[in-house]
């Protein structure tokens, strides 16, 4: 008979918000799936070192053989981000089983749900974004107000100022969204900036000695562009001048305010006073909330989790704090689905179509296919894979 | 010192509300016959509790008897791993194709809207040593239900239209329970007492100010729809609530909680068919 274990966290003692529906998530999934309940541990009984592997990573207290390890399939319930999830108590080892402590399936485990948030978020494009990377960054006005714009090669990411936060779904390719974009300015540019004053409602792309000129309310590229920057512009700052990789005007909270960007570094300059403000340059990742970095890459943090198991399964985005998927995930392999299928009907029962299922599988060795795998007694359930290569999916609920 | 909260100034929305009942639609022999033939289907119907459900060959029909909503998948639509990709139709062109096909199987509803276009994709990587190759797999067209100018929250009230190679639809979902207006109008609470019952729930009972921050960035009126094999006799009125959370120990995570908007006496409710009492004051 297979075995199934649960853990699940409700109270969070200051460490993060108290949730509501972890323990009736869980032991829905529990008490509903066909199998051998070996073990429930909520609260302060659910331990970050049930996850992890004895002697790996750092704190390297893992007990995972007497439990997470030592089951079929485990459920979590509680909150998480893309380092791993996150428990209430700290005491038994530091409270986070973090994906560098983990290593599942060298025993018993061939999968584990996520039920948190973004354990399995993936930027496929965001080594673009890193550190020196970056070419330039733009305001949106008109009706892309509100929203901040990031450049780099063929690509954008959007920031949106409210949220203090980049916007689901990004990088996107720039030609298909930015219209008349000249064939010249594709392969990256060097500064953009938003007009002011009697140049509101455009917006200026540098690239070498030339630039465009946007206008927002026709979503285009104005006619007579590119030209040559000396010819039109003069006066900018000589701190900057020939290693400028970004310009954004403030919003918001912002406004009044322009940020360049160089490097790693950015400073800031108010119109007010028509001055950088003191104390800067500052380093951008330190300030700017949410910077994709090489920690958005699924396979970097949890290619080396697998040793054994088949499947990972979560969310790329926010989920709710709601009590019924776990149950239903349960009743979907109950009836037959394949796993990853129960995982992605139990999902899309639950949550609104902004929310991202994903899973993350792993693959290779004789006879392996984990995509195909059912709960025991279901249907097929592939050997162990060798862990040869890693699929990531993610999708609309 | 900073505050704990950090709470949008907002305007009054609206006094009123009206409560949109729910009932038990009777899913009866001709209803799963005409629905079926919608998707050319012929098998007979198999009753698995919480769905009912028609399969064959080509395809799996789920009809949720709790609230009537529809799920019908194409067999095997679901190898989401195509190794390679698919060109998909634009945007404004996939709903512009999806608007008729919802038509054509019966599924269209003047109170449902395109919402937004997202895709499902997949990276392989072969090895660590190597760039994960991604691919897009599906295109999917989301619509979102409102009610007098109000969006209805939750997973029971979506669209879903799916489309695979040659932009051929290989899924749809409705998640709906037909509503009826009650006549009379119900009083909302004020804004001010939802922002207070947000503050007191438990899920903040344990942040202090000088290690966490809470930041509320939208809130909306609007109804809350409980997924699709649950009962729910009426949509809940609530108010919603999105923002972050930052503690010392967690930095930064989204939240949206649902406090419920009406103030309504529960033999009231209990009167119009209704019951909400269940429902927990935040959701």
């Amino acid at each position: 008979m297979a075995k199934i274990g649960i853990e699940w966290v409700k109270k969070y003692h200051g460490r993060a918000s108290n949730l509501s529906n972890t323990k009736k998530q869980a032991e829905g999934f529990y008490n509903k799936l066909s199998g051998t309940r070996s073990f429930n541990w909520g609260d302060d009984l659910a331990w970050d070192q049930d996850f992890e592997e004895s002697g790996v990573g750092s704190p390297a207290t893992g007990t995972d053989t007497t439990w997470i390890d030592s089951v079929h399939i485990a459920f979590f319930s509680g909150h998480g981000g893309p380092t791993g999830p996150l428990f209430g108590v700290a005491g038994y080892d530091n409270g986070r089983a973090h994906h560098s402590e983990v290593r599942w399936g060298n025993q018993t485990l061939d999968w584990i749900a996520f039920d948190a948030c973004k354990i399995l978020r993936h930027e496929g494009l965001s080594k673009y974004f890193l550190t020196g990377k970056l070419q330039a960054s733009i305001c949106g006005d008109d009706k892309f107000t509100g929203k901040g714009y990031f450049f780099s090669g063929d690509y954008y990411i959007r920031y949106d100022w409210n949220n203090d936060n980049v916007d689901i779904g990004y990088p996107k390719r720039i030609k298909d969204h930015w219209h008349n974009w000249p064939s010249s300015f594709n392969g990256g540019i060097d500064a953009a900036l938003c007009g002011d004053g009697p140049f509101s409602g455009k917006a200026y792309f540098f690239k070498g000695n030339s630039y465009i000129r946007y206008d927002w309310g026709s979503d285009a590229v104005d006619p007579g562009y590119p030209k040559n920057i000396a010819s039109h512009w003069h006066g900018w700052p000589n701190s900057f001048n020939g290693g400028i990789d970004a310009v954004l005007l403030g919003d918001g909270p912002f406004s009044g305010k322009a940020y360049f960007f160089k490097g790693d570094l950015y400073l800031r300059y108010d119109w007010s006073n028509d001055s950088v403000d003191s104390g800067y340059p500052k380093k951008i990742r330190d300030h700017w909330h949410n910077w994709p970095n090489l920690n958005d890459d699924v396979f970097d943090r949890w290619r080396d989790s697998f040793n054994g198991l088949h499947i990972i399964l979560g969310f790329y985005t926010t989920c709710n704090d709601e009590s019924k998927r776990g149950r239903y995930f349960a009743e979907y392999l109950n009836d037959g689905y394949t796993v990853i299928e129960a995982w992605k009907k139990a999902c899309k029962e639950t949550e609104s179509s902004d929310a991202k299922w994903a899973y993350l599988r792993s693959g290779g060795g004789s006879g392996v296919n984990t995509y195909n795998d059912h709960w025991h007694g279901k249907g097929w359930v592939s050997p162990d894979p060798t862990n040869a290569w890693c699929a990531y999916s993610k999708g609309s609920c | 010192m900073a505050n704990l909260f950090t709470i949008p100034e907002l305007s009054e929305i609206r006094r009123e509300i009206s409560i949109y009942r729910t009932p038990l639609k009777t899913i009866d022999k001709e209803t799963i016959r005409k629905i079926s033939s919608a998707f050319d289907m012929k098998a007979r119907a198999i009753d698995s509790g919480s769905r009912i459900m028609v399969k064959d060959r080509f395809g799996v029909l789920e009809i949720f008897e709790a609230s009537g909503s529809i799920w019908w998948t194409k067999q095997n639509r679901s190898r989401s791993e195509r190794r390679k990709s698919v060109r998909f139709l634009s945007e404004k062109k996939a709903i512009e194709k999806a608007n008729p096909y919802l038509k054509t199987v019966g599924l269209a509803d003047r109170k449902a809207k395109p919402k937004s276009v997202s895709y499902t994709e997949t990276f392989i990587e072969r090895s660590k040593d190597k760039q994960p190759t991604g691919v897009i797999t599906h295109q999917h067209v989301n619509y979102e239900f409102s009610l007098d100018d109000l969006p209805v929250f939750g997973p029971g009230a979506k669209i879903q239209v799916t489309f695979s190679e040659n932009n051929q639809v290989v899924e749809v979902l409705k998640f709906w329970r037909e509503p009826k207006k009650e006549r009379r109008k119900y009083k909302l609470i004020s804004i001010e007492t939802a922002i207070k019952i947000f503050q007191k729930h438990e899920a903040f009972w344990d942040l202090s100010k000088r290690t966490a921050k809470i930041q509320a960035n939208e809130i909306s009126l609007g109804y809350y729809a409980l997924p699709p094999r649950e009962i729910q006799v009426c949509l809940i009125p609530v108010y919603r609530f999105k923002g972050f959370v930052s503690t010392k120990d967690f930095a930064r995570y989204d939240f949206a909680k649902y406090v419920v908007a009406v103030d309504v006496e529960a033999d009231t409710l209990k009167k119009i068919g209704g019951s909400i009492t269940a429902t927990p004051l935040v959701i």
